[in-house]
């Protein structure tokens, strides 16, 4: 719900957004979903933006959000060409204890990485983790991957179909440094070489299911809610429905996130499995 | 004197133009009044014991009579036996009859019911798992309930959404379950009448004795009881008998919170499966014959809702629950504290003139029905003590219901 308040908000009125040599846009992905208070109405809009489904022939018998993919490569890409939009804030709110998360799509985008830096410090003391997906078979197609920038933006733990003042004004206080980066970018500003701390995602768990598919076990309380917190060998990691421990059996520590996200089980997705990674960035400036 | 107000100093004054039975007229109280505080409750004494012996002799002549009514119906004072009424008034509750039991119809046949939202998932899992495990209680077992297990909502739960066409959980008025049934009818109008059909018919001697409801809410309410009536002895009972068995903040369907939608956390899963536990323990007892001592519940009942602010065209709401709020279910709202934080930073505050206590702050489902939260007012119940009927009792009882039939 943050993010469809936030541009709603914007949409309405926008001088919030406003910098200047920037053209910003707020817009609403998947309106259909938005009014039904639905994650999707048939499949899933940020896994729709694959290469088949944007080169697929139109038509309405395509799911929803194929079609929606396919409208909003026309407005914002196309994806992969000269003409796609620079940056994409994708707004985006978890049931896990994720805290604010930027989510990065490639460890080689110096800008981003830059631009991540940046928006860390502006809000220090408060916290802000990168979120890299690189992996080959675990990243998907989402919606911010039209433009040469995607960024991601998560922040939770927030109840889907709920707003809660703080999560919605910590995501509006991100969305502020982000687009204030981007103005200082503009401005010729030099951002010199610089690390940044990034959370790489390595593997994703599911939880322990029956021959039906059906999960017997929960996450245990010992991890609920312990994103980013190192899970050693050993630890608790699910509980079954009758009280029996699961344990963490990985060979090293690792860091998860996306604890008990409610999108996820059907995903096949208790958590994901991070390590954590230093990058650096180069220096960059406006050509 | 005590800085009372003129209107508490005055409230026991003698007036003219009463009638003879104004409880002012009291004799322990007028002793009272007049500061003689021995004599006033050595009078209190002999008064209250005069009430006892008399309500023990009508006892005795109405003992071959129907004197309660069945416990699935919903109860209200005009329903009660008049002495319990009468016993209940006073705010000091002096009147309470403490050693006195009420004789309540066995529990034979107790529902659990989950999945009856999709996507409040703790009661879907319990009652999956309890299905798995289903133990025959033995005929002879003392204490015996049959316990039925039911997922209520079965498609809005494979979807894993609140409901499919229309919230189940508001379609079981009387004119809802005695339409007639129709294919065209929205899926939980046709559920609804299923379960009436297995758990019911709703009124009737053949329904489940007791329904134990099981839902999540993303509020930040615990472990809450939700009871139909505050004069349902049972269900206050129990309340009483889980508040004393868990650390978990009890107030007064099973409710428990915080989780959101689509999630199943474990302590929130663990909370419930014990409580569902209590609930079941408490029956077995109560058939065995154990006497539940009387005593005072605090209750919470339901005084009014507030909506969002909202945008006069779009209806989108303009705020979002304060800060200071949120998460504070059950934490006393008085007049000018902060209720919304507007999306341009200000704070809208609760102009009520009343302190009250809010519940369901920013539960995901009702933005929907225009309920950011609850208020409700708190007060105490006076509950007997009570144990179940007898056989004798429990036959004399089914005998009389014959020969009205007849």
């Amino acid at each position: 719900m943050s993010g469809v308040t936030l541009v709603n908000l914007w949409v309405k009125n926008s001088a919030e957004i406003q910098r200047k040599r920037v053209e910003t846009k707020p817009f609403i992905t998947n309106p259909k979903a938005v009014e039904k208070c639905t994650r999707y109405v048939d499949t899933d809009l940020n896994r729709a933006f694959s290469p088949e489904n944007l080169s697929a022939p139109e038509g309405d018998d395509l799911p929803y959000e194929v079609q929606r993919a396919q409208e909003i490569n026309r407005i914002f890409g196309p994806k992969g060409s000269p003409e796609a939009y620079d940056v994409i804030f994708d707004l985006h709110n978890t049931t896990s204890n994720m805290g604010c998360t930027l989510i990065l799509e490639s460890s080689k985008d110096h800008f981003n990485l830059q631009m991540m830096n940046y928006i860390k410090k502006a809000i220090a003391p408060a916290s802000c983790l990168v979120l890299l997906n690189e992996h080959p078979l675990l990243k998907y197609s989402t919606s911010r991957s039209i433009a040469k920038h995607p960024v991601g933006l998560e922040v939770g733990p927030q109840p889907q179909g709920v707003l809660r003042s703080n999560i919605f004004e910590a995501m509006r206080v991100i969305l502020k440094h982000a687009l204030d980066f981007i103005e200082l970018f503009n401005e010729g500003m030099e951002f010199p070489p610089c690390t940044v701390e990034v959370f790489w995602v390595s593997e994703r768990i599911d939880y322990p299911r029956d021959a039906n598919g059906n999960i017997i076990a929960m996450v245990h309380p010992n991890l609920q809610d312990c994103d980013w917190e190192p899970l050693n060998p050993g630890d608790p990691m699910f509980q079954t429905f009758d009280g029996k421990t699961i344990h963490y059996q990985g060979p090293g520590t690792v860091y998860p996130t996306f604890i008990n996200e409610a999108a996820y089980y059907e995903k096949q997705q208790a958590f994901v499995i991070t390590r954590r990674e230093t990058l650096v960035a180069s220096a960059i400036r406006k050509a | 004197m005590y800085y009372f107000t003129s209107l508490a100093l005055s409230l026991n004054e003698l007036e003219d133009g009463v009638a003879p039975t104004d409880s002012r007229r009291r004799p322990d109280q007028r002793l009272m009044e007049d500061g003689r505080w021995e004599e006033a409750n050595a009078e209190k004494q002999r008064l209250e014991e005069k009430q006892r012996s008399a309500r023990r002799e009508r006892e005795r002549e109405a003992a071959s009579q129907r004197t309660s009514e069945p416990i699935r119906r919903r109860c209200t004072s005009r329903e009660l036996p008049g002495t319990l009424v009468r016993a209940l008034r006073g705010p000091d509750h002096s009147e309470m009859e403490v050693d006195k039991v009420v004789h309540l119809p066995r529990l034979s046949r107790v529902a659990v019911c989950g999945g009856t939202h999709g996507n409040e998932l703790s009661g879907v899992y319990l009652v999956k798992e309890m299905l798995k495990a289903k133990n025959v209680m033995k005929e002879e077992e003392e204490g015996h309930v049959s316990v039925l297990m039911v997922l209520s909502n079965p498609w809005a739960m494979q979807q894993c959404r609140r409901y499919v066409n229309t919230d189940l959980n508001r379609c079981f008025t009387h004119a809802a379950l005695s339409g007639p049934v129709s294919k065209k009818d929205p899926y939980e109008m046709i559920r609804s009448k299923e379960l009436n059909a297995m758990l019911g018919p709703k009124g009737s001697p053949e329904a489940v004795d007791l329904v134990c409801d099981l839902h999540n809410t993303t509020s930040n309410m615990g472990l809450c009881l939700i009871a139909y009536s505050d004069c349902d002895w049972i269900c206050l009972h129990i309340f009483r008998y889980l508040q004393a068995s868990t650390t978990v903040p009890t107030r007064s369907t099973m409710e428990i919170g915080p989780q959101p939608h689509g999630v199943v956390r474990s302590n929130i899963y663990t909370t419930m499966k014990y409580g569902v536990q209590h609930v079941l323990d408490w029956v077995r007892f109560y058939n065995s014959g154990t006497v539940f001592e009387g005593g005072f519940v605090d209750v919470y009942t339901m005084v009014k809702n507030i909506d969002y602010p909202r945008d006069g065209e779009t209806r989108n709401i303009t705020a979002a629950i304060h800060p200071q709020l949120q998460d504070r279910d059950f934490c006393l709202l008085h007049p000018e504290d902060p209720l919304f934080q507007t999306f341009s930073g200000e704070t809208l505050r609760y102009k009520g003139k009343e302190p009250l206590y809010p519940f369901f702050i920013n539960e995901c489902a009702y933005y929907e029905k225009g309920i950011a939260l609850s208020l409700a007012r708190k007060r105490r119940v006076a509950l007997p003590r009570i144990r179940v009927r007898a056989e004798q009792e429990q036959q004399a009882n089914e005998q009389g219901f014959a020969s009205e039939e007849e």
